[in-house]
């Protein structure tokens, strides 16, 4: 009896696994013979025998003895049978942890903390998120602020609004330490500019921002970028140039500039790009980064991998840190895995993978974290870095 | 597989004497015997996961996962299995977990390059791929579908389980496993036919008669 089409589809998929009898699969073929679509269903599946003929490569005796050590060095010990509860034991123990969760969680609703200093703080209604609390410190000091730690300066007044995460800095200099948490975004606010983050550590005062790792973005007061700046960066309202970053107006380009290219194959957009020097390239990737144009950047900085030592690293840096404009956040970690491992002796080297560690805490699963928290502290164990990065580490294990 | 080798391999479902003395050591915390139970497991783990997930730079992670929650959890085995299908169904799950975290990413570079893992080559002078860059290039296939489908797809399709050790592997019901490993194939199809570029490289990989 000829199969009907859905009774093909099934024993399609049996025959690909290898499960079908051999009178299903006389069958098959001869419904296969006869009806294009499902011929061409069955076709369309036939890379299946590819996987199937894929010998995953196992791990070297060295990793795999690396996994046993591992495992045998966290002292695992095997769990006894369970044992059923007595009522009244079980019932303790929910009342206990009903009121744990309802006392952690009135310590979550709390609006702050004063931890060190000599801050005073003044609210109108302590219970309302939405009311804001002022700050002062005239020695400076230290506020938690939930997902937030405070560093106050000399003379600083701050404002804190809960329910917003919004932080406005009245006067002074301010250095927060913000935890990344999903889905939650945190804004420091001065009388011209805002400083929105999701996980970092960064110093605001009335003029400018420096951030110490991570990713900030300054925005004016309507809501325009202004700077983007990642780990080492500063900005500066009025000066608007610093060490490590220039916001110098970008060079006009020379004439043989647009010379470049064969002519008529390239659109004017690319021809400009093509012949400009070195320097203002650079300069032109920073600005285009900026400005939020992470493709105008990477096209900018994709011909200066092969050029000297420190031009190829500072291009890379920059064409890794495109991603992260995007929030593209995968292409993002390769890119900078690629500067750790293709610039091993640089200061940048460093930064990278500090920079895939901290991606993957914030956007990857537990093991890719843990993994390249570990390979930051294998290659760097009195880096930078070094003790953020074992805290992060123990904090995930002590998830886990 | 045929029908006999399916049966033997259902034998595999049923503890043996081994598994029993292993287990006892095991449960004692006898340090000799739980390596001993790492030894023994460790490669079919890994190919297990290597399977589900892909080519992966988590697999140590990931078999290291497996059995710290075997050993720990050596208390609730029943006994209904042997122990390489309990072990598995453990692979699994920590499989699926990893794979629904989202983020999966087949990343060959390394920082620190494995000796037994040479860099991936680029494609030979005649123009075919490595059958690690063939594999990559398939499980991308696989990224369009949810954990539960790619999983039961895979175990079924590549791995040979039949569909109620799919089933008992997966934690779900035949009737569900049945599901999805029907609505993967439906939504493979499509990807296949809606993107001209994978339909092109799958006809360059050859024509059905192999498997027939």
């Amino acid at each position: 009896m000829a199969l009907s089409c859905r009774n093909a589809a099934r024993v399609s998929l049996a025959t690909l696994g290898g499960h079908a009898a051999e009178a299903e699969r006389l069958e098959l073929e001869a419904h296969l013979a006869s009806c294009s679509r499902c011929g061409a269903d069955h076709e369309s599946l036939t890379w299946v025998r590819h996987l199937r003929a894929y010998q995953p490569d196992p791990l070297s005796p060295a990793a795999r003895d690396n996994v046993r050590r591992a495992l045998f060095a966290r002292t695992v010990s095997p769990a006894t049978p369970r044992r059923r509860l007595a009522w009244p034991v079980a019932l303790a123990c929910a009342g206990v942890a009903v009121a744990a969760v309802a006392g952690l969680t009135a310590l979550g609703r709390q609006p702050y903390r004063l931890l060190g200093g000599d801050v005073v703080a003044a609210t109108t209604n302590p219970k309302d998120a939405s009311a804001p609390v002022q700050f002062q410190a005239t020695a400076g000091g230290r506020v938690s602020l939930g997902m937030a730690v405070a560093d106050l300066a000399r003379n600083t007044e701050l404002s804190w609004v809960r329910s917003k995460q919004i932080l406005t800095l009245v006067h002074g200099t301010v250095t927060v330490d913000v935890e990344h948490q999903n889905g939650r975004h945190f804004e420091v606010r001065t009388h011209d500019f805002t400083v929105e983050v999701v996980g970092t550590r960064f110093t605001v005062e009335a003029t400018g921002v420096t951030t110490e790792r991570g990713v900030v973005r300054v925005l004016s007061p309507d809501g325009q970028l202004l700077r983007r700046l990642g780990a080492g960066e500063s900005w500066h309202q009025q000066v608007e140039d610093d060490h490590q970053v220039s916001l110098q107006p970008v060079p006009a380009l020379a004439p043989a500039a647009l010379r470049t290219g064969p002519a008529g194959e390239l659109s004017s957009a690319r021809a400009r790009e093509a012949g400009v020097p070195v320097t203002a390239r650079l300069d032109q990737a920073r600005h285009a980064l900026a400005t939020g144009d992470a493709g105008l950047a990477r096209r900018l900085v994709s011909p200066l991998f092969r050029q000297s030592h420190g031009t190829a690293v500072e291009a890379r840096v920059l064409f890794a840190e495109s991603f992260l404009v995007e929030g593209r956040y995968a292409d993002a970690i390769d890119a900078y895995r690629l500067v750790a491992r293709d610039f091993p002796r640089t200061d940048q080297a460093e930064t990278s993978l500090f920079t895939v560690a901290q991606l993957q805490c914030e956007h990857g699963p537990g093991p890719e974290a843990r993994g390249a928290l570990r390979s930051y502290l294998t290659r760097y164990p009195h880096g930078r870095y070094a003790r953020e990065a074992g805290d992060r580490l123990s904090r995930l294990s002590s998830v886990d | 597989m045929n029908r006999v080798e399916a049966q033997q391999k259902n034998v595999f479902l049923v503890p043996n004497a081994e598994d029993v003395s292993l287990v006892g050591g095991c449960r004692a915390g006898d340090r000799s015997t739980l390596e001993l139970f790492f030894r023994t497991h460790a490669p079919y783990v890994e190919r297990v996961v290597t399977r589900l997930v892909g080519p992966t730079s988590d697999l140590q992670d990931l078999v290291q996962t497996t059995f710290i929650e075997a050993i720990q959890s050596f208390g609730r085995y029943r006994g209904e299995a042997s122990l390489k299908t309990w072990v598995t169904r453990i692979a699994v799950h920590v499989c699926m977990h990893h794979l629904r975290a989202g983020v999966r990413r087949p990343v060959p570079l390394e920082l620190v390059p494995v000796s037994h893992e040479p860099e991936d080559p680029t494609p030979r002078a005649d123009g075919t791929l490595s059958m690690r860059q063939l594999a990559r290039r398939l499980y991308d296939l696989m990224d369009g579908l949810s954990p539960k489908k790619r999983v039961a797809f895979l175990l079924y399709v590549v791995e040979d389980y039949s569909l109620e050790e799919v089933a008992a592997l997966t934690g779900a019901s035949r009737a569900a496993t049945k599901s999805r490993i029907w609505f993967a194939r439906r939504e493979l199809l499509a990807a296949v036919k809606n993107r001209p570029d994978l339909r092109a490289f799958i006809q360059s990989l050859g024509g059905a008669e192999s498997w027939r």
